[in-house]
């Protein structure tokens, strides 16, 4: 007797027009979502590409000043399923001593075109949830009170029949009929990144854009749950209607929106321009420190003071790289005692201003959370939250967790090179073996071919108007910095960012998941209840 | 008569269960949007002050310790902070460029705001008047609108009203005239209520300027629920059954508030795609190596006109390269502009652009403010050239690239700051000219298509 019933229903959804023009939704919107973010998706894996290959050229280096290494995160293929974050931040990450990770740099959207970014665009999750959640209380709204309306249900009633059967009848009819379309739905998203070029997911990838099949189906048997009761508590079709739209408008136009402003004005955003502020005065004290420390260096060198071939690069006191060949011994000390003096300093002052950078980034993480909270009041923003943690676009495997692990590979990073004792080693900023170190004059006469006999001399004839040319006539092997093979880095810590695994993240909607099926079951006894009182006259 | 029928359809109206519904919605949505805006707004308004602080503060330090020709070439961010009448309409401003980055030769470029928005939640809209209406009262106007023709129908109500001796327009347009007024009923109160709030938070001051953006904003209100109410009696009088005329005003509504804005992007990127980044940094980089080879022989050698070359060196130099990021820029504009115009297509979206055009904000706004930012930073170059003009000392030779001006310090007091302004009534006008045209266009379209059918309607 279920069966029949739900049969009947299934044919009489088949044929009516929400179900051709639900249909035909789909099938419109679903491609244009899917290209548009196929397309971005493309356009980040081709800056991807080049990245990656120029960051494995910067591992190509003489001297562990220079070794900072960079990471460039490959694209989430998934994004264009549920786009969550993914657009929100760079993708590449740099590691310095003079400053935690807290962000990325590099290609941040794929769009040139930054107006664009005012147009939003909604991807797969979201279509999916907005139409089929439609059409599912479309379906269901008049369950009850239509068929009072009409008559028939009198006529259905006076069968042998028990009114549960019927009520389970009639979900089973309306399931029967948003089977097919969230089938199809999928299968028309799975055909369209098959065909894409250059697009490929992995085994693992299919099975989490597989595991949202059933997810999204609790959730649109929510929605069925929904019309139903609301079509048995009312006697009219029209006031059950009225009912299923305003709560499909509000659950997925007006609550997320709410809960994202409210979360905004309930935890004041930090200021950025503090934050800036705290870290200049911690950066100008350790500057005065590292300057202090250079002048007496070179104090107590003197005339002495002498490189041959030196590169640098100073990055606003945050990290800085040299490279120096040819210099005298007295130099190199100096040089050799700076960095021992500096680099940790430069750690600490970087952990100094983590402390604020952390205090910043809390208040948005803070943000968020109340956010995601309230928004919980809508289920279709439960759906859109589960369906991003299962397609790794979420803010906490996308932004929260991966800078976490980046934080740690920096920790491990500065390990390595003080249980080396890098810093206070010349291998940090040259390669020329100690034991080649000259004195100045030896190099000044030597260069010269005899010219000169001390640097003094060479300093009186560039007074007098001569230019430098002499000291390149003998050429004094092994003080080019260029004269120096790249570093082997095989004992270096490697990145690895491994994301969180399928079931872990299920794990983490389990919550959710079970919340909706809890609800559903409660207004599944309610309806039935209702149901069962229910006034067929 | 056509009173007559207004007032019996406005009574029904606002008797119904649907109207009460709405009416409990609008007022919270409108109360909890107005409360998270003055929260938000005064948060916001603080940081950036405190940021602009900050920036002058920064100009100081330079202007008085390094001197004029650093203070020159030192690119600065100009940034524009929170609109006081957003509560009307936000106009998206968090996710246009807000930022622009200048020094005294030019004004380079353009970025969002990135520490005005929280990067860990996705992107969402305020609960600004402007969106409560877009989609809220659109969506009531359309529950109210679908079934006056075919409900009616059903009812057999309709065939009793017409045996009366009154033409069929008279009804279609009572009917039509009494959703809009009952949509009125419900958006005037959460409109009051949200300018209760407003003022008794005492935060935000509205002055003569926001009571004519106020006034401005509700004929623009009233105008688009017309065309709603338009597209809803459309619905009803396309079919003889209430339901399907539901499932019709819902299709108009998904039509307008989901599938024409969510696919803009498509039709941005297919129809009027732009140059590539690459290509644009390669063209720059052409252009620069021309300006290099037009350079006169041994240039650099000659030690007595060398400064005179370097400068007009770089200042051809930035010259080309702004020339093709204008190019560029443009391009981007364009683009922008006519994938608004394909957005045209829904109501909703032009609402959005007359709003916006109301309240002076969003894309209006951006780029006013990036012309402006033009004549402001001319006005700055002159500024600049004035003060070396007066310092004896300095070789006279102004240029984006190398130091060779005056080394004195400038007064923080004499230093010109960008002024934003709003734009002016007749600015805001012209902005909204074509939006406002199609809109009545659409209106009177789908009225006079709801006329023809229901002069074919068969009753019985």
């Amino acid at each position: 007797m279920i069966f029949s019933i739900a049969l009947k229903e299934f044919h009489n959804n088949l044929l009516t027009a929400r179900f051709t023009i639900g249909f035909v939704l789909c099938l419109f919107l679903i491609p244009f979502s899917l290209v548009v973010n196929l397309k971005d998706y493309r356009e980040q894996l081709k800056a991807y590409e080049i990245e990656r290959v120029n960051v494995e050229k910067s591992y190509q280096v003489r001297v562990y000043s220079a070794l900072r290494p960079e990471i460039v995160r490959p694209p989430e293929p998934l994004s264009v399923f549920s786009k969550g974050i993914s657009d929100n931040m760079g993708n590449k990450f740099k590691i310095l001593l003079g400053r935690q990770v807290v962000g990325a740099s590099g290609l941040q959207t794929a769009r040139e075109n930054l107006l664009l970014n005012s147009f939003f665009s909604m991807d797969f999750c979201t279509i999916l949830v907005v139409i089929l959640s439609l059409l599912a209380m479309l379906f269901t709204y008049d369950a009850c009170s239509g068929e009072r309306e009409s008559g028939t249900l009198r006529l259905m009633l006076a069968n042998p029949v028990h009114r549960w059967k019927v009520l389970i009848g009639k979900l089973i009819g309306v399931c029967l009929t948003l089977l097919p379309v969230i089938l199809f739905c999928f299968a028309l998203s799975a055909l369209i990144v098959l065909l894409a070029p250059q697009v490929s997911f992995s085994a693992g990838e299919w099975l989490r854009v597989g595991m949202l099949i059933p997810v999204s189906m609790v959730f649109f048997g929510l929605f069925m749950l929904i019309g139903l009761f609301f079509s048995c508590c009312l006697r009219s079709s029209s006031a059950s209607i009225v009912l299923c739209l305003l709560v499909w408008v509000l659950s997925i136009f007006i609550i997320p929106n709410l809960a994202n402003s409210l979360a905004a004005s309930l935890v004041a955003p930090p200021s950025h321009g503090d934050m800036r502020v705290a870290n200049e005065q911690v950066i100008a004290e350790f500057r005065k420190k590292m300057w202090a420390k250079l002048r007496s260096g070179f104090n107590q060198v003197g005339p002495e003071a002498f490189v041959w071939s030196m590169e640098q690069e100073e990055f606003m006191y945050i990290d800085m790289y040299m490279e120096l060949a040819g210099g005298t011994r007295s130099t190199m000390d100096v040089y050799r005692q700076f960095f021992e003096f500096v680099e940790p300093l430069r750690i600490e002052c970087a952990d100094k201003k983590w402390v604020f950078q952390k205090e910043y980034i809390d208040k948005y993480v803070v943000q968020m959370r109340l956010a995601k909270r309230l928004a919980l009041l809508s289920p279709t923003d439960v759906f859109r939250q589960v369906a991003s943690a299962l397609c790794r676009t979420d803010a906490d495997t996308r932004s929260l967790r991966f800078l976490e692990s980046l934080r740690r590979y920096r920790d491990d990073f500065i390990d390595y090179l003080e249980d080396k004792n890098l810093f206070s080693s010349y291998e940090y900023f040259t390669r020329q073996p100690p034991e080649t170190f000259m004195d100045v004059d030896e190099i000044v006469r030597v260069r010269s071919g005899g010219q000169f006999n001390s640097i003094a001399e060479y300093r009186q004839w560039r007074k007098e108007g001569g230019d430098g040319s002499p000291l390149e006539k003998v050429p004094i092997p092994g003080t080019e910095i260029t004269d120096y093979p790249p570093l082997e880095l095989t004992d270096m810590p490697v990145f690895e960012w491994k994301s969180p695994s399928m079931l872990g993240g299920l794990r983490q909607s389990m919550g959710k998941i079970a919340g909706i099926i809890i609800v559903g079951v409660v207004l599944f006894f309610l309806t039935f209840v209702y149901f069962v009182r229910y006034d067929v006259r | 008569m056509l009173f007559h029928i207004i007032l019996r359809e406005t009574r029904s109206n606002i008797l119904s269960l649907r109207m009460f519904l709405t009416l409990i919605l609008t007022l919270t949505v409108f109360g909890l949007g107005t409360f998270t805006f003055v929260v938000n707004y005064q948060a916001e308004r603080q940081l950036f002050e405190r940021s602009q602080q900050l920036k002058i503060e920064r100009v100081k330090n330079i202007a008085e310790e390094r001197g004029l020709v650093h203070l020159a070439r030192r690119i600065f961010n100009q940034d524009f902070g929170p609109r006081s009448n957003s509560f009307i309409s936000n106009s998206r401003e968090k996710y246009l460029p807000q930022r622009f980055q200048y020094d005294s030769y030019h004004v380079l470029s353009f970025h969002p705001l990135a520490m005005s928005r929280n990067a860990l939640i996705e992107s969402f809209q305020q609960l600004s008047w402007m969106f409560i209406i877009s989609i809220i009262i659109s969506f009531t106007v359309l529950l109210l609108a679908y079934d006056t023709v075919s409900g009616e129908k059903e009812a057999r109500t309709l065939a009793l009203s017409l045996s009366n001796s009154v033409s069929r327009g008279l009804v279609l347009f009572g009917k039509y005239l009494s959703v809009i007024l009952s949509t009125i009923l419900v958006l005037v109160p959460g409109i009051a209520l949200s300018l209760v709030i407003i003022q008794s938070s005492g935060k935000i001051s509205i002055t003569r300027g926001t009571l004519v953006e106020i006034g401005l904003f509700l004929a623009v209100a009233i105008l688009f629920v017309a065309c709603i109410t338009a597209f809803g009696i459309l619905a009803s009088v396309l079919t003889h059954r209430a339901n399907v005329s539901l499932v019709a005003a819902l299709s108009f509504w998904l039509l307008f508030v989901v599938v024409v804005p969510n696919t803009a992007i498509y039709w941005a990127q297919s129809l009027f795609p732009i140059e590539k980044m690459e290509n644009v940094m390669r063209r720059i980089d052409m252009e620069r190596e021309d300006v290099e080879k037009q350079m006169p022989e041994g240039w650099s050698e000659n030690r007595s006109s060398y400064v005179e070359n370097r400068a007009k060196l770089e200042n051809d130099l930035l010259a080309a390269e702004m020339k093709v990021r204008r190019d560029w820029y443009n391009q981007m504009f364009n683009q922008y502009e006519r994938t608004r115009l394909i957005t045209s297509l829904s109501p909703v979206a032009l609402f959005e652009y007359l709003c916006e055009a109301v309240v002076g904000g969003g894309y209006l706004r951006f780029r006013k403010n990036w012309r402006d930012m033009k004549s402001f930073q001319l006005e700055y170059l002159q500024f600049v050239k004035e003060t070396d003009a007066n310092d004896p000392e300095s070789p006279h030779q102004l240029n984006p690239g190398i130091e060779f001006g005056s080394r004195k310090p400038v007064a923080i007091a004499d230093v010109p700051f960008f002024n934003e302004k709003a734009p002016s009534l007749p600015e805001r006008f012209s902005h909204a000219g074509i939006y406002l045209l199609l809109m009545v266009i659409y209106t009177a379209g789908a009225f006079a298509l709801s006329f023809v059918l229901f002069l074919r309607y068969d009753v019985r």
